[in-house]
């Protein structure tokens, strides 16, 4: 037999690990008090982790297993998160509006031996918050800090002695605010640090039996919307540009630069009329006319950039935003985009949105300008104009009129040969 | 056919790669003198390098036009690479004789002129302040033969090292319009005809020539000898330099059809190691 004993030390501040296998027959009597004192601590750990997750009774380890959250339309989103959201992620304005958490929770025993149990749901602002009934809605002092889930019934059961493994869905608004259920501007009071907890209760015998807790961290805030969108024209795409509020830094030549927050996860880009709707013409156009802004467009048949739907649009609609999207997710730290997929002499309104990592999207920042894709003349296009004579080709060496190349490759191979040939000697 | 005899010679060079790493330096004239007994073997020197960068594209049009001008400005771009030397002769006392091969990478864009047809000159060209890029990318290498005289900082204390090189050079380049690469188009691009034999075809390709450069290294033991000496032999570092070198690498195809010269008259610095 093998013992193996485990501990954790702090050294230095930092929390290190220890491991020793010890075999059975070589324990003497320091080491077998070590191993003892080692298991005293290790239990004393557990105590103290079961107290500070509300598990205050042995009988309810594991109380919380197999949670699953779906239905969120974030998960539907392109190039986003995709199937379903982790349970650690916050809960968004966007999954609170249609998402569904699913909980199995392991019941094995009766605290008080009673022959009826009730199991019933609460949120609390803080870990602790429900085991206090003095904390709990509704209060006849105070402020609570603990509210039930009218939204979900509790389960009474008989013959609580039976272990017992049962399922129950939450929808997440009632996660946020557990009374009004409102994902916009929650009426509960919110937890600290955008977490509340998820508490089972059990009734009787005692009101402040919490058979288990779960943290659920939510935000739904939206980010700050982007400034100073710009769009510019480009072959069937639209370049645009922008910077987003609050988060310019002074960088070492006395410029500005635009930082991400920490929670950003992107932008989109949305236009006006929606890509792949009717086009127009793709030939070339007035120069003139597009950078003077003269260029009429908009909608296809003549219509202006002004008519632009996209400042009264619901960014939280799915149905609205998929429709006028016109790019993937653009990382956070970008400040200019490409939307593709435009139709060459139309006219555009183009929008940024920002999103956050909770899938929180900010209201629409709609460019000033309108702007018409129009095919541009790159690079290549103005050295061939210009009569340059080279053609594509990586390996395009003509052997015939090869002349010192000739020579050159001859040299190299020679070279090569001969460093095999020393080699074999 | 042509183009694939040129992909198979350049195949077989970098074959002979393995080859080359694992050769040892040919001594003539007998083992240096001036070596410590305690130094390592030296076969190889590494550089590290940088230099600005502007392509003869332009030269091309003698005068008549300057479309890389036009297009990205005169403004010279930063060339970074590196480069690695098998000293696989060494002729004592003058210095050693070594095979090199580098490679760097540069770039220039600038946002594409709005496409007018005819398009004209370029000072009325329409070209929005932001929009779609254009850029050309290059990827310049060279196979170089190398002398390097070091006998001056082997028996004197004059820490210096002159070095020429010469050799091939290639450049393999592609351009982009916008995220894609460039392909031109009997509608869209000005002046295309349907005789045009690139038409559709994307704009990547590779440029031949010859690569010169002369230098000098100024060899950095000398300011910290015990520190170099623990380097030796510690990690088998003999020598560590700083140099500057004039370039001229004339990447214009030897001779054979046009090709986008890329060549550029420059001067690099940087740092090189010898192992």
């Amino acid at each position: 037999m093998t013992v193996r004993v485990t501990s954790w030390q702090r050294v230095e501040g930092r929390k290190v690990r220890e491991s020793a296998a010890i075999p059975g027959d070589r324990i003497s009597a320091p080491e077998e008090r070590d191993l003892l004192q080692a298991s005293g601590m290790f239990r004393r750990q557990v105590w103290i982790a079961l107290a500070v997750l509300g598990l205050s009774s042995p009988g309810f380890a594991q109380v919380f297993t197999n949670i699953s959250r779906s239905g969120s339309p974030r998960t539907r989103d392109p190039g986003g998160v995709q199937g379903s959201l982790n349970t650690t992620s916050p809960i968004g304005r966007r999954d609170c509006e249609g998402e569904e958490w699913t909980f199995t929770i392991n019941y094995s025993a009766n605290p008080g031996g009673m022959t009826t149990t009730s199991l019933q749901y609460f949120v609390g602002a803080d870990a602790m918050a429900c085991a206090m009934a003095n904390a709990r809605a509704p209060v006849t002092s105070g402020t609570p800090r603990c509210w039930p889930i009218r939204q979900t019934p509790s389960l009474t059961f008989t013959n609580p002695t039976t272990p017992l493994s049962y399922t129950v869905r939450i929808q997440s608004r009632y996660l946020i605010d557990p009374e009004g259920g409102n994902c916009v501007t929650p009426g509960t009071t919110q937890g600290t640090s955008n977490t509340n907890y998820l508490a089972v209760l059990a009734f009787p015998p005692s009101d402040s039996n919490v058979i288990g807790t779960y943290p659920i961290s939510y935000d739904v805030t939206p980010p700050d919307a982007p400034t100073d969108v710009v769009a510019g024209p480009g072959e069937g795409v639209a370049v645009v540009s922008w910077t987003y509020p609050g988060s310019l830094s002074t960088t070492a030549d006395g410029g500005t630069t635009t930082a991400a927050p920490p929670d950003l996860q992107g932008y989109w880009l949305l236009c006006d009329p929606p890509p792949g709707s009717a086009a127009t013409d793709g030939g070339l156009r007035d120069a003139s006319a597009v950078l003077d802004g003269d260029e009429e467009g908009g909608d296809g048949t003549g219509g202006t950039c002004g008519s632009s739907a996209l400042s009264t649009i619901d960014p939280n609609d799915s149905e609205a935003f998929a429709r006028y999207r016109c790019s993937d997710l653009i990382g956070a730290t970008a400040t200019r985009g490409v939307a593709q997929g435009l139709t060459n002499g139309r006219g555009y309104r183009m929008a940024v949105v920002a999103q956050d990592l909770a899938g929180n999207r900010s209201t629409i920042s709609v460019a000033g300008n309108c702007v018409t894709p129009v095919p541009i003349t790159d690079f290549w296009e103005a050295y061939r104009a210009a009569g340059g004579q080279a053609r594509p080709g990586a390996c395009g060496v003509g052997v015939g009129r090869v002349g010192g190349a000739g020579a050159w490759i001859g040299v190299a191979l020679g070279v090569a040969l001969w460093s095999r040939r020393r080699r074999t000697r | 056919m042509s183009r694939w005899w040129a992909c198979a010679v350049a195949g077989l060079l970098a074959g002979s790669a393995p080859s080359i790493a694992g050769a040892q330096t040919f001594e003539l004239f007998g083992p240096d003198s001036s070596r410590s007994r305690h130094e390592s073997t030296q076969n190889f020197l590494v550089e590290l390098r940088g230099g600005p960068w502007y392509p003869d594209v332009d030269t091309e049009f003698n005068g008549r036009a300057t479309p890389f001008a036009d297009m990205f400005g005169t403004t010279d771009r930063l060339l970074l690479g590196a480069e690695l030397d098998w000293q696989f002769l060494r002729i004592n006392p003058i210095g050693s004789l070594g095979l090199g091969v580098g490679a760097g990478y540069t770039s220039a864009s600038a946002v594409a002129p709005l496409t007018q047809n005819p398009m004209p000159a370029a000072a009325s060209w329409e070209r929005p302040s932001d929009g779609q890029q254009t850029s050309l990318q290059v990827i310049p290498g060279y196979a170089v033969a190398v002398i390097r005289i070091d006998v001056l900082s082997r028996r004197t204390v004059i820490p210096l090292v002159p070095y020429v090189k010469y050799g091939v050079g290639y450049a393999y380049w592609w351009i982009t319009n916008g995220d894609t690469l460039s392909r031109r188009s009997l509608t869209l691009s000005p002046g295309a005809t349907a005789s045009d034999s690139d038409l559709g075809q994307a704009a990547t390709g590779g440029t031949l020539g010859t690569h010169f450069a002369a230098g000098l290294m100024l060899r950095l033991d000398v300011f910290e000898p015990a520190v170099q000496r623990a380097w030796d032999q510690q990690m088998g570092v003999n020598h560590s330099y700083v140099f500057a070198e004039y370039v001229r690498s004339d990447l214009s195809g030897l001779g054979a059809r046009p090709q986008l010269r890329l060549g550029t008259e420059t001067w690099n610095v940087g740092l090189a190691m010898e192992f």
